[in-house]
C-alpha cells in the first residue's frame, strides 16, 4: 500500500528501527482474531478517508484532491511560493507529495490543527469573515510563519538536513483571510 | 548520531528531567478538570459495539502489554494506548479481527507521544504474525487519529502519581520503589474492564495507597496508614474516602486474581506480572522492580 500518508513523525517504512536489539519474541508474534479481510479493510480505510477530505474541504472551502480552492469559500486562497514560507510546510509538502502523491490531502489537517479555526465555522457563511477575523486573532497557522525559534524546533523533527529540494520549489496555496484587516 | 547511541544504551534511556515546577497544586487542579475530556464511553460495549466483548479487549490488553514489555515502552505507554482504544472504541464499531490492528495502532501512536525512540511500524507489524500490514497500519493511524479529533494529551494516571508522590515525605529509593509499583497497577488496571470510566487520578490514588499498603510502608510513618494516606489521597482529588477504598480494594483483588491466572500459566508463559513467590498477597512485587 503505498498510498498511505504518513503522520508527523511517523517513521518511515524504511526505516528498521534498532530500539530493542533482540528479535521480537515468537510467543508474543501472534495473530488474535483471526485473518484480516485485507480487501474489506482497504475499501473502509478508503471510505474513511473519502470523509475526512470531504469534511476538510467543507472546513477550508479547499478542493484538497485537486489542489484548487473552491468556489464561494470563506478564505481567499492565494499561490505563495515556498521560498517564501517557513521550511516546516516545505518539508510536508515535500513528503506528502514524495511518499504519497494520492489525493488524500488532509494531513494539512495535521500541521494546521484544523480546530485552532474550529470556532469560526459556527458563523454564518455571509457575514462569517468579519467575525472569524475578530473571534480568532490567535489563529495558529500564521502566527507560526512569523515566529521562527518554533517553526525551527518543528522542522527539526521532520526533516533533517534535506531542506526545500527540488518539489518543494513548486508553489503552494496557502488560505488567506478574505477580510485583509489582520495581514501584516 | 544520537539515535545510534540511544540504541545501544539500552539500559540507560534518555528522558527529560522531572520539572518539579509542574508539581504544583494549579497543575494538579487543571489535571483533574481536564481528566474527563479524556475518559471513554464507559459502555460502549453495550451501546456502540456490535461484535467485541469485553474478553475480546481483555485478549488485546493482554497483547499490548506484553509487546510493550517486551521492548521496554517507558511505562506510560501502555496506559496510554488503551485509553486511545477504548476511546475509539466508544465511538467507532469495530470488527473482532480489527481490534489487533487497533491495538497496534494505539502502541504506535502512545509510543511516539511518550518515547525518544518510539516502536516502529514494521516491528508492530511483526508481533501481530504479520496478519496486519505496515500501510494498513498507517491508515488506522490516521483513522484513530480522526476519531480521536486530534487530540492524543490524554491525563494518565501516571501524571497524577508524580503529584501524588510528591506529597508524601519519604526517602527517594522509597520513592523510587512506590512510583514502579503503583504503575504496576496501573497497568493492571489498564487491562481491565471495571476501570475504563474509572477517572485517571482515582485510579492513580487507588494505585498508590495498594502500593503503600503492599510494600508495608506504614510501618515507617504514622502517615503512610491506610486510614490517613487513604484520606489524604481523597481530600487531593476531590473524591469520597470511602470511593477511593472501593477502588483500593478493587485493584487488590485484581492483583490477587491476576497473580492466580499468572501462577496457572507460570509452566508454559512467561509470566507478566509476577509477585515474589513468598507472600503473594501483600508482595505486589513485579519481577522488574527488584533488580533497580
Amino acid at each position: 500500500m503505498s498510498d498511505v500518508r504518513l503522520s508527523n513523525g511517523s517513521p518511515t517504512l524504511e526505516r528498521t528501527d534498532p530500539r530493542v536489539p533482540d528479535h521480537p519474541k515468537p510467543s508474543a508474534c501472534r495473530n488474535l482474531f483471526g485473518s484480516v479481510d485485507h480487501e474489506k479493510l482497504k475499501r473502509d480505510f478508503k471510505r474513511h478517508m473519502q470523509e475526512m477530505e470531504k469534511d476538510a474541504s467543507a472546513k477550508w472551502g479547499f478542493d484538497f484532491a485537486n489542489d484548487t480552492p473552491l468556489p464561494n469559500s470563506r478564505f481567499d486562497w492565494e499561490l505563495v511560493d515556498c521560498k517564501d514560507v517557513p521550511n516546516f510546510y516545505c518539508a510536508q509538502t515535500r513528503r506528502e507529495k514524495g511518499v504519497c502523491p494520492a489525493g488524500n490531502n488532509n494531513v494539512d489537517l495535521n500541521g494546521n490543527h484544523n480546530c485552532v479555526v474550529a470556532p469560526c465555522e459556527d458563523g454564518d457563511r455571509s457575514d462569517g469573515q468579519m467575525e472569524c477575523t475578530e473571534q480568532c486573532p490567535g489563529q495558529r497557522k500564521r502566527p507560526a510563519c512569523h515566529d521562527p525559534s518554533a517553526q525551527n524546533k518543528r522542522s527539526h523533527t521532520s526533516t533533517d538536513e534535506v531542506i526545500c529540494p527540488s518539489l518543494s520549489q513548486s508553489a503552494e496555496h496557502t488560505p488567506r483571510k478574505k477580510s485583509p484587516k489582520r495581514q501584516t | 548520531m544520537g539515535e545510534k547511541l540511544l540504541c545501544c544504551e539500552v539500559d540507560s534511556i534518555r528522558r527529560a528531567y522531572q520539572d518539579a515546577n509542574l508539581l504544583n497544586d494549579r497543575v494538579l487542579l487543571t489535571m483533574l478538570k481536564a481528566e474527563e475530556h479524556y475518559l471513554p464511553s464507559p459502555n460502549y460495549f453495550k451501546c456502540v459495539q456490535k461484535e467485541l466483548v469485553p474478553k475480546m479487549r481483555k485478549i488485546a490488553a493482554t497483547w499490548m502489554l506484553e509487546v510493550c514489555e517486551e521492548q521496554k515502552c517507558e511505562e506510560e505507554v501502555f496506559p496510554l494506548a488503551m485509553n486511545y482504544l477504548d476511546r475509539f472504541l466508544s465511538v467507532e464499531a469495530t470488527s473482532k479481527t480489527r481490534l489487533q490492528l487497533l491495538g497496534a495502532t494505539c502502541m504506535f501512536l502512545a509510543s511516539k507521544m511518550k518515547e525518544t525512540v518510539p516502536l516502529s511500524v514494521e516491528k508492530l507489524c511483526i508481533y501481530t504474525d504479520n496478519s496486519v500490514h505496515p500501510g494498513e497500519l498507517l491508515q488506522m493511524e490516521l483513522l484513530v487519529l480522526s476519531k480521536l479529533k486530534w487530540d492524543l494529551a490524554s491525563v494518565m494516571p501516571h501524571d497524577f502519581i508524580e503529584h501524588f508522590l510528591s506529597k508524601l515525605r519519604i526517602f527517594p529509593s522509597t520513592k523510587h520503589i512506590l512510583r514502579k509499583h503503583a504503575q504496576t497497577f496501573v497497568a493492571l488496571c489498564a487491562t481491565d474492564v471495571n476501570f475504563i470510566a474509572s477517572p485517571p487520578s482515582m485510579v492513580a490514588a487507588g494505585s498508590v495507597v495498594a502500593a503503600v499498603q503492599g510494600l508495608y510502608l506504614k510501618s515507617l510513618d504514622a502517615s503512610f496508614s491506610s486510614q490517613n494516606l487513604t484520606n489524604l489521597l481523597s481530600q487531593v482529588i476531590g473524591s469520597d474516602p470511602d470511593c477511593l477504598r472501593a477502588c483500593q480494594e478493587q485493584i487488590e483483588s485484581l492483583l490477587e486474581s491476576s497473580l492466580q491466572q499468572v501462577q496457572h500459566h507460570n509452566n508454559t508463559k512467561e509470566p507478566k506480572c509476577v509477585a515474589s513467590d513468598a507472600d503473594l498477597s501483600c508482595t505486589p512485587t513485579d519481577v522488574r522492580d527488584i533488580n533497580i
